[in-house]
């Protein structure tokens, strides 16, 4: 054999001896992250006495299906479900409305000023939501928004969206960066022809800027979905409350139906989780053009 | 002049109305005593005095000092030694991808109350495991010692798919020639890493540095879901500044004292980022930019 | 494309928000009947089955009233909807912790308005709930189902200990011993079976914490209602914590943690008293009906005492707080003299409070009731007693009663978990409320 032969086969040895190592500790992490789930899906088959045994048994002897049908009844639960629907999709379509042509005014149009206004934006980024609440709670009562999902669903349609981890202004910063990435080359032909900045803007821009788009949309669609703090604080009529908050509703002072919560909680995570199995590789292309660009 | 200003004008009026002047207003409230019942009363510096004074103001600047410590690197960490493990291309990658990355998509409530039966003395998962091992049982969310490390893992467990997913897409831009290029010249992996990976990495460990680095600054909703009978049990051990701000605004109706805390958790939010944004232009290498 | 993502977004919004604004009109219009909305903290389960029996039979003697009642067992939101505007038309409180505090801060209506032209003799109730009521003079809510605390003790666990079953604790110093006996902790520091958990069921039964109770069991006080000034670090206040982290000392503070918490939720069959795993509780009536439901084994076997006192201070035996379920109107009540109406006939019916307290285990809030079954129980007249006694105390009614209360129970944990003593932690919570009072 040649000594490039002999070298060849020791790589690929010692390759598969190192990728065996990693699908091990693979397994074992994808393990201990998914127990706790398991564990979830496993609960919301038993009853309620079923779950706290010792020792803990992962799969139930006798899954009680009709546990989740029990669980839509405990709770107004699709009346949340639906609540939940109309807040999330009033963020996502409020947060393209505003945040993608001011991403786009930031990044593509130039103008005096640009870098300072933007530099707010960022600043604002680092706004805790905490600062605002209360006060935003006061102008929400003056404006008789509080018996109401005006509130949560006002907002976004003005670039400003808070939730833990995301927020508007994130939205237009990640989507100044997808667009900065574009190529200059197509936005200067489109200049020359004499295309206005709307016109640049949707025949140009966002065609090409799919994946930024379809980011923006699943990160605002995520932490509207779970967010936890606005509604509790926004939301004074129990017929509007999100599902995120009516989760809790499953906890009383001297009871908790933990079966049902993991059936309701399951039911919930869903959505979401379709929607970032579907998207994944949408998703993971458009962070790598965001998070890398200083 | 094209006027930027219809791309801007949602944002523009919604900055005003929903951020400058609430922001306004909080700030007014933080020298008063309001109880959103009765009008405010200007009352000065008190209640910033009364912060410093407040035992408890103490107690929840370190319990939150210490998740942030202590959270961003673990789940940065774990997040990039994840990527790592995925970056070359394995069978059944995304399986693990997608596995390591659902719990950031399970509820709040959901996922304190799996983990509070997880924390369980007597019949929970984590004792029953190491009790296998031969690992006395601990009391965990009940113990005020270990209080906050289990909610950190709680936390941690939702934060590295998605800081995993993000390092992974950094992972990708590097070129593999420069690999390649290593291992020829006999660098071996560790080699590797130091010297192609990490600095490569740089913009994007920096940005999930300032991102968690402000969401441990102010998280609230798994905090409060689980101590909600009791807020900072055990012995305050869990009363985090975004807890004693909730709870002096709306159990205690000192609004005035809470947009105090509010102001401050603002002001020590952007002195850290803008500190970690000088001191980046030494230490981070931007790809293709020159810098000086 | 884009533009038609961008349109229809625009339209989905305004869709949105029209039929939103649509829905709200509708509601309003057409409106014969009051309907009142009731937020209740008696939560789900056997007690909201009775309160829902009850506005039936008030629905069905008063045709033009609907009342619908949601449990919200976190005040701090009943709160935020009175401060937003937007309250229930009643609130059916758990406790009078928050009066005090809300009253003073406007958030309540008074009484007084509406008792005259209703004709309400306020004679028929029992004194002690009306204080807990009355704030700077004036009555803000009736009381419906008032509560006090003793002794419960499991018998069958005194007998295995070889102690008199028919002979409970007469001063603390008995009870600290006696629980001593009643205690096994394995050589791990474990604890299977505890004879007293000083802090246990704390707040869940609707005090602010046990610590309330035994401070004036050892004849401390925690508000001066002459002086107007909080005493907080009064030396007995301070003897009557130390008393309670001797208990959480000899086991180890993380082993009575970890007991507690590996125990059922309150008032469950897994409860730690209930699973008979706690020989002694300080605790109410309604425990003897939830036991009766969850665990009617136990029931026979458990015995009910005044709470003792420490030796020489005899006199104090049987101290306890005394609390009701308020019934109040908070401000911006869409109809508030529809709604005391349903408040008085609810709270002075004999029947309904008989009734009531037979099915939830509380005291009756009025002088005059048909006797009922609980009422003949040897065990339930030790609460009754109590109730009568001049060692029945009210939290003090104060603009900052919730955060004194709060701010107790944490001054009581750290104590008992051994980072502060017991003076630093209520000399830390005195200075902290006298500065609280003074703002």
């Amino acid at each position: 054999m040649s000594l490039l032969q002999t070298m060849a086969g020791t790589t690929k040895r010692r390759r598969r001896l190192t990728d065996g190592a990693r699908h091990l500790v693979l397994i074992c992490i994808s393990v201990i992250v998914i127990i706790p789930l398991v564990w979830m899906v496993a609960s919301s088959l038993k009853s309620n006495s079923a779950i706290f045994v010792y020792p803990p048994q992962l799969v139930p002897t006798h899954p009680l299906f009709d546990n989740y049908q029990k669980a839509f009844d405990y709770i107004p639960f699709w009346l949340y479900f639906r609540n939940s629907v109309i807040v999330s999709a009033a963020t996502i379509c409020g947060i393209l409305f505003s945040c993608v042509p001011a991403a786009y005014a930031f990044s593509i149009l130039r103008w005096r000023g640009r870098d300072l206004v933007f530099f707010v934006v960022l600043a604002s980024i680092m706004l805790p939501f905490q600062v605002l609440m209360v006060p935003l709670y006061v102008i929400y009562r003056d404006l008789h928004f509080l018996g109401t999902l005006l509130p949560l669903i006002v907002p976004p349609f003005f670039g400003q969206y808070i939730a833990s981890a995301f927020s508007a202004s994130l939205a237009i910063f990640l989507l100044r960066q997808f667009f900065r990435s574009l190529p200059g080359e197509l936005i200067d032909a489109a200049r020359i022809d004499g295309a206005g900045d709307w016109a640049i803007l949707f025949r140009v821009v966002l065609p090409i800027a799919r994946g930024g788009l379809i980011t923006v949309t699943l990160f605002s669609f995520l932490s509207s979905w779970t967010d936890f703090l606005a509604p509790l604080i926004f939301l004074n009529k129990s017929s509007l409350f999100t599902l995120s908050l009516g989760l809790q509703q499953y906890q009383s002072l001297h009871f908790t139906a933990f079966n049902y919560l993991m059936a309701a909680a399951f039911v919930f995570a869903l959505p979401v989780l379709l929607a970032f199995v579907f998207a994944q590789r949408f998703f993971v292309e458009g962070i790598a053009l965001t998070g890398l660009r200083g | 002049m094209r006027g930027p200003l219809p791309f801007l004008l949602p944002w523009l009026i919604g900055f005003i109305a929903l951020t400058l002047i609430p922001l306004g207003l909080s700030l007014y409230w933080s020298f008063t005593n309001y109880d959103m019942l009765q009008p405010p009363q200007w009352v000065g510096a008190q209640n910033y005095v009364g912060l410093v004074h407040d035992p408890l103001f103490r107690t929840s600047v370190i319990n939150t000092s210490f998740m942030v410590v202590i959270g961003v690197p673990a789940g940065i960490l774990l997040g990039l030694g994840c990527a790592l493990l995925l970056r070359r291309p394995i069978r059944g990658s995304a399986l693990y991808r997608g596995a390591i990355f659902v719990p950031a998509v399970v509820p709040s409530v959901a996922v304190a109350v799996i983990w509070i039966w997880i924390f369980n003395p007597d019949y929970g998962l984590l004792n029953a495991a190491l009790g296998v091992v031969h690992i006395k049982p601990q009391g965990w969310l009940a113990n005020p010692s270990l209080a906050k490390p289990s909610l950190l893992m709680l936390l941690v467990w939702e934060a590295v798919g998605q800081i995993m997913v993000l390092m992974l897409a950094g992972l990708k831009e590097i070129p593999g020639e420069l690999y390649e290029a290593a291992s020829l010249d006999g660098a071996k992996p560790f080699q590797h890493f130091r010297y192609i990976t990490f600095p490569l990495m740089g913009p994007v460990l920096f940005y999930s540095l300032i991102v968690w680095m402000i969401f441990y600054l102010q998280f609230f909703t798994e905090a409060f879901v689980a101590t909600s009978q009791d807020l900072g049990e055990p012995v305050n051990s869990t009363l985090f500044y975004s807890i004693y701000i909730y709870q002096n605004a709306f159990q205690f109706l000192k609004m005035g004292y809470a947009s105090a805390m509010a102001w401050i958790l603002f002001a020590v939010t952007m002195v850290i980022t803008v500190t970690l944004f000088r001191l980046q232009r030494r230490f981070i290498f931007y790809r293709g930019e020159q810098r000086a | 494309m884009s533009i038609r993502l961008v349109t229809s977004s625009l339209v989905g919004g305004a869709v949105i928000l029209g039929s939103l604004t649509g829905a709200a009109g509708a509601a309003s219009a057409g409106a014969k009947v009051v309907n009142l909305t009731m937020w209740q903290q008696w939560g789900g389960g056997h007690e909201e089955a009775a309160l829902d029996k009850v506005i039936k039979e008030y629905e069905a003697i008063n045709p033009g009233v609907r009342i619908t009642e949601t449990p919200v067992t976190n005040s701090a939101k009943i709160l935020t909807a009175i401060s937003g505007g937007t309250p229930p038309d009643i609130v059916d409180l758990g406790t009078s912790l928050e009066v005090g505090e809300w009253a003073s801060r406007g958030a309540l209506i008074p009484m007084a308005q509406y008792m005259s032209s209703a004709h309400l003799n306020t004679g028929v109730y029992v004194p002690a709930a009306l204080d807990a009521l009355t704030v700077n003079g004036q009555l803000y809510g009736l009381p419906f189902m008032d509560f006090d605390v003793g002794l419960l003790y499991n018998k069958a666990l005194f007998k295995q200990a070889g102690l008199n079953p028919n002979d409970p604790p007469a001063t603390t110093q008995e009870l600290q011993a006696d629980a001593f006996k009643l205690t096994k902790q394995q050589a791990s520091g474990r604890i299977t079976q505890l004879g007293f958990l000083p802090d246990f069921p704390g707040q869940s039964n609707g005090q602010v914490c046990t610590l309330e109770d035994m401070g004036w069991d050892f004849g401390g006080q925690w508000y001066n209602e002459k002086t107007h000034k909080i005493t907080a670090n009064a030396p007995q206040n301070v003897a009557a914590l130390n008393y309670e982290a001797s208990f959480y000392k000899k086991y180890g503070a993380s082993n009575m943690a970890n007991f507690e918490s590996s125990a059922g939720a309150y008032l469950t069959a897994n409860d730690p008293f209930e699973s008979g795993k706690l020989a002694m509780v300080y605790d109410g009536p309604w425990a003897l009906q939830y036991i009766e439901a969850n665990r009617p084994s136990l029931a026979p076997e458990i015995g009910v005492a005044p709470f003792p006192a420490p030796a020489g201070m005899s006199s104090l035996r049987g101290t306890t707080f005394i609390d009701t379920n308020p019934q109040v109107i908070p401000r911006g009540s869409s109809d508030p003299s529809a709604a005391f109406a349903f408040i008085k006939w609810e709270t002075t019916n004999p029947e309904v409070t008989a009734t009531f307290a037979q099915l939830v285990g509380n005291l009756p809030q009025l002088k005059k009731v048909p006797s009922f079954p609980l009422a003949t129980d040897a065990r339930f007249q030790v609460f009754l007693k109590e109730a009568d006694s001049a060692n029945a105390h009210v939290w003090p009614q104060l603009p900052y009663s919730t955060e004194y209360g709060v701010r107790l129970c944490q001054a009581q944990q750290s104590a008992l978990f051994g980072t502060t003593t017991a003076a630093q932690a209520m000399s830390s919570l005195q200075s902290t409320m006298e500065s609280s009072a003074s703002s």
